[in-house]
């Protein structure tokens, strides 16, 4: 009886121990994942269309989401990546991308069916025409024009913005570039319309013509339309910016703290892209390989680039906010007017087909770019989120930037030269910002003739000059305990380092710093080994701003 | 032995089993718990209230109650109110509204728009309106009253009209119309005499024909940066009971923007001039001639300071633009009133200068805010529309 007693004393520790330990080791076996779990059938998520003045009002003055500033990105994996999942798939720097599949992006079909396209809704309440068809072969579309004058303008910019998100990583919808001939319009049976400031009624044919009166029209009377088509699933609401969605239990990082959503600010000011709000995105319940789960797209990109959709981009549009900074405005009130905005004294690029955008972008800052409303991801973003998306940025070229560009159909070849070029220069600036803002070393690996290889994404993308040398601190590392213990330093002017004679520990961690560059690049990055038979397996990275 | 060990094995394993092994399991975990504490997605509270605000009429153009806040009567001060909007087929609607000053006035009115005619390029309109206003100051006829001669009457006005307006392009406007207008007038100071104060105290019942041609290249009438109006009206005021105060006016007037670095700055300019002729042996009714003095016209004197048949009114303005909701100005007016139009001449004007700002959305202003000196005092300024 006594060994009984015994046995289950030891048992009860040794459960203890493990179970204490298990729950709070630093890496698990199966890190770092690339893959977002989804464990969790969505099964009674409804339809949400949240309010646009409401979401306008309530990040222009209350701020919502996590009220602590600076806190990590949560949904990361252990090597600060954003694995694949419902907002974000890796795509650039993460698999390899050529501008043909940029130019193809989320497509997946050759565009709607020719024959005629029935009407099944029409847009009408906001400020540019739509319509949502169904073509010949059955599917849904949602038509957008050009607004009269402005041929390619809001069409193009829409598709080149689609293309470059999709590439970026993000869920786009299937985007094509059309042609309308209203004699093949048929308004369906049960089609509804509400007139502004009227009350709904059937939609007839003076109704199609009035939608169509407010849109560009071709010589031979068709409309150059961009055709996007219905993305899979039911639609359930909108990307919300902050907190989780309370019907979707496999959303459990509250969108502020999300890499992806902060990350999202770089690419849209990349892309000028000032209506990134949540109105502009879709979130859809969709079932793949027997399980239900919400996947958020990004949409509606004709506020992009050089557009405004309704007409050209408005100067002030990525300079300021939609409501200016209060101390800002106080200073323009004493100043009598003399206090001019940048904006309103540079140079423009204007164009029919593309718009109106900045003239020159080598000197434009991204820092300091405004979309119309800032959300919680975007506030809480750091400088190692903006270093991710950075990354991502260095691996889009100048050809996969042209070929998204030709997407756009400008028929404007100045103009056409003039947008990729934009992009290019601003894709530049954004790597001039962010790369050095951090230490900038990437990918770490111990090589199987026993040095430790890595890049300097900063120096090798050419944005910062090369730091006079790299030093390593290595450590064993408790993956229990998330104690270190420094082994030894070694250093040198270029990767590789030496890696010195380790203890038999099964983890190894290695603090790497650049000597002699920006003094951001002091900080060190923390890589995480895991020893295995067949070597050194990197398992964990912290770039810590 | 080896059963109890094998027993406790198995309750070692229950025990832990809550513990994750991996990292998908610990997410796992996570929503199994969100799982197990799922709610519905939908507004908040405040949420819930902004969409009620929005849905009224007042903000969606929709049907039903709303607030209204306006002025009753120049001069009267803030007033208060609501209204009932209706919405008919083909952009039709029917407006009814109720309000009531800080000096007690009150304004009535009903309006009807029809039906657009011709793709909207006809509107046609009614109105039915009845005004209590009270304390109008009187100063005299003629360039030369004195402030201290003030005097103050109440008044009465019932409209009942139509306008018709086309628009054949978006910047040209031809409108004609006519009104039943019944003045009553009661006087709070016997002082004020039919000759000093024509039309005061007399029951007046006009027939009143009216026709305006405009050219306005402005992006919005209620806000804009750029562009000009230009205006000419005439109106013709027909006394039917046989009194002697039926007259012809005219008025003329034109806005002139300059915006200079794209729009950081506008030069405003405006001229207007009013003419009135009675009729052989008829005088021009005190409340119903033109004067210059209010948040409009002559900045920085009384409302209705001066008054008589004829006014010539000329503003400038320096605007700045801090931000793209608020303008500051500052701005001279100056400006004459007549008794012959020969006296229209740049001569002796009366000046006003002052400081405002401007809260405005892209084609309306919501507040205006102005302080303006005039040789008489300051003047302090608020309106829910632009000067011009």
């Amino acid at each position: 009886m006594m060994r009984i007693w015994r046995a289950i004393a030891v048992l009860v520790i040794a459960t203890g121990t493990w179970a204490v330990s298990a729950a709070t080791p630093r890496f698990f076996p199966d890190d770092p994942i690339w893959r977002e779990p989804i464990t969790q059938d969505v099964k009674a998520a409804k339809r949400y269309e949240p309010d646009l003045t409401y979401q306008t009002l309530e990040n222009l003055f209350w701020r919502p989401g996590d009220t602590v500033l600076g806190q990590r990105a949560k949904n990361i994996n252990t090597v600060d990546e954003v694995p694949d999942g419902p907002f974000f798939v890796n795509r650039a720097g993460r698999v390899p991308l050529t501008p043909p599949l940029v130019a193809r992006a989320a497509n997946t079909t050759a565009g709607p069916a020719p024959g005629k396209w029935t009407v099944i809704s029409a847009k009408s309440d906001g400020i540019t025409p739509g319509f949502t068809i169904r073509d010949a072969a059955g599917l849904v579309w949602f038509l957008k024009f050009d607004p009269p004058g402005w041929r390619g303008m809001a069409t193009g910019s829409e598709i080149v913005a689609a293309k470059l998100f999709w590439a970026a990583g993000y869920h786009t919808a299937e985007y094509h570039m059309a042609r309308l001939d209203p004699a093949n319009l048929v308004i369906g049976r049960d089609t509804k319309i509400t007139p502004p400031g009227k009350m709904e009624r059937p939609m007839h044919q003076g109704d199609v013509m009035w939608l169509l009166s407010r849109a560009d029209r071709d010589p031979d009377g068709t409309y150059r339309v961009i055709a996007s088509k219905a993305t899979p699933g039911r639609p359930v609401g909108r990307i919300a910016f902050h907190g989780t969605r309370a019907d979707d239990p496999n959303d459990i990082v509250p969108h502020e703290h999300r890499r992806e959503l902060r990350g999202y600010f770089v690419f849209a000011a990349w892309l000028n892209h000032v209506d990134a709000k949540g109105i502009n995105s879709l979130s859809s319940l969709v079932t793949e390989n027997g399980r239900s789960f919400i996947r958020h797209y990004l949409l509606d990109f004709g506020s992009a680039l050089g557009s405004a959709a309704v007409g050209p981009r408005e100067g002030w549009e990525g300079y300021e906010a939609l409501i200016e900074q209060p101390g800002d405005i106080g200073k323009r009130v004493l100043a009598l007017g003399f206090k001019i905005p940048q904006w309103r004294t540079q140079d423009y690029f204007e164009s029919r087909s593309i718009g109106r955008l900045p003239r020159d972008h080598s000197e434009w800052n991204p820092e300091t770019w405004w979309p119309h409303i800032t959300n919680a991801a975007f506030r809480h973003m750091r400088p190692d989120d903006t270093f991710w998306a950075a990354s991502k940025l260095a691996a889009i070229t100048d050809d996969m930037i042209r070929a998204a560009v030709a997407e756009g159909q400008f028929a404007d070849p100045e103009a056409e030269q003039f947008l990729a070029k934009a992009i290019s220069d601003r894709r530049r600036r954004i790597l001039q910002t962010f790369l050095p803002k951090v230490n900038p070393l990437m990918d770490p690996a111990i090589d199987d003739q026993g040095r430790l290889r890595f890049r300097n994404l900063a120096a090798e993308a050419g944005m910062a000059k090369a730091p006079e040398g790299y030093r390593a601190l290595w450590y064993t590392f408790d993956n229990a305990s998330d104690r270190s213990t420094l082994v030894e330093t070694t250093g040198g002017a270029e990767s590789p380092l030496a890696v010195p004679k380790l203890p038999d520990s099964e983890f190894i961690k290695v603090d790497l710093v650049a000597t002699g560059g920006p003094d951001a690049w002091t900080r060190p990055v923390s890589a995480y080994f895991r020893r295995k038979p067949s070597g050194f397996s990197l398992i964990g990275l912290e770039r810590l701003p | 032995m080896l059963r109890t060990t094998a027993v406790l094995v198995m309750l070692t394993l229950a025990i832990s089993a809550g513990a994750q092994t991996t990292r998908v399991e610990a997410i796992a975990q996570e929503q199994e718990k969100k799982a197990a504490q799922l709610g519905a997605e939908g507004p908040s509270e405040a949420e819930r209230i902004i969409r009620r605000v929005l849905i009224s009429p007042l903000l969606a153009g929709g049907d039903g109650l709303y607030p209204w806040f306006g002025s009753v009567f120049g001069g009267s001060g803030m007033a208060i109110g609501a209204g009932f909007l209706k919405r008919l087929p083909n952009a039709a609607s029917a407006n009814v509204m109720a309000g009531v000053s800080l000096n007690n006035s009150i304004l009535m009115e009903g309006k009807f728009s029809a039906p657009e005619l011709w793709h909207g390029m006809l509107r046609v309109d009614g109105l039915a309106r009845w005004t209590d206003a009270r304390g109008v100051s009187f100063y005299g006829l003629g360039p030369g009253s004195a402030k201290a001669a003030r005097e103050r009457y109440d008044y009465q006005p019932t409209e009942f009209g139509g306008d018709a307006t086309l628009t054949p392009q978006r910047w040209l406007s031809l409108s004609g119309g006519y009104s039943w207008l019944d003045i009553d007038t009661q006087r709070d100071f016997p002082g004020l005499t039919g000759d000093l104060a024509p039309g005061i105290g007399e029951a007046l019942q006009y027939n009143v024909t009216r026709g305006t041609v405009g050219i306005d290249w402005r992006t919005s009438p209620g806000y804009s940066t750029r562009g000009g109006f230009y205006r000419a009206t005439v109106v013709k005021h027909a006394e039917k009971n046989g009194l002697p105060f039926s007259f012809r006016s005219q008025e003329y007037e034109v806005v002139q923007l300059l915006p200079l670095v794209r729009e950081q700055f506008v030069l405003a300019f405006r001229g207007l001039a009013t003419t009135t002729h009675p009729e052989p042996g008829h005088d021009v009714p005190v409340m119903l001639g033109p004067f210059l003095g209010s948040g409009s016209t002559l900045r920085g004197f009384r409302n209705r300071r001066f008054t008589d048949r004829h006014r010539l009114l000329l503003s400038g303005e320096y605007r700045w633009r801090p931000s793209r909701y608020l303008d500051m100005a500052v701005f001279v007016d100056a400006g004459k009133v007549a008794p012959e139009t020969r006296q229209l001449t740049l001569k002796e004007l009366e000046t006003a200068w002052g400081l405002g700002a401007r809260f405005h959305g892209p084609g309306f202003t919501a507040l205006r805010m102005e302080v303006a000196k005039g040789r008489e005092g300051l003047g302090i300024i608020f309106a829910g529309s632009q000067v011009f």
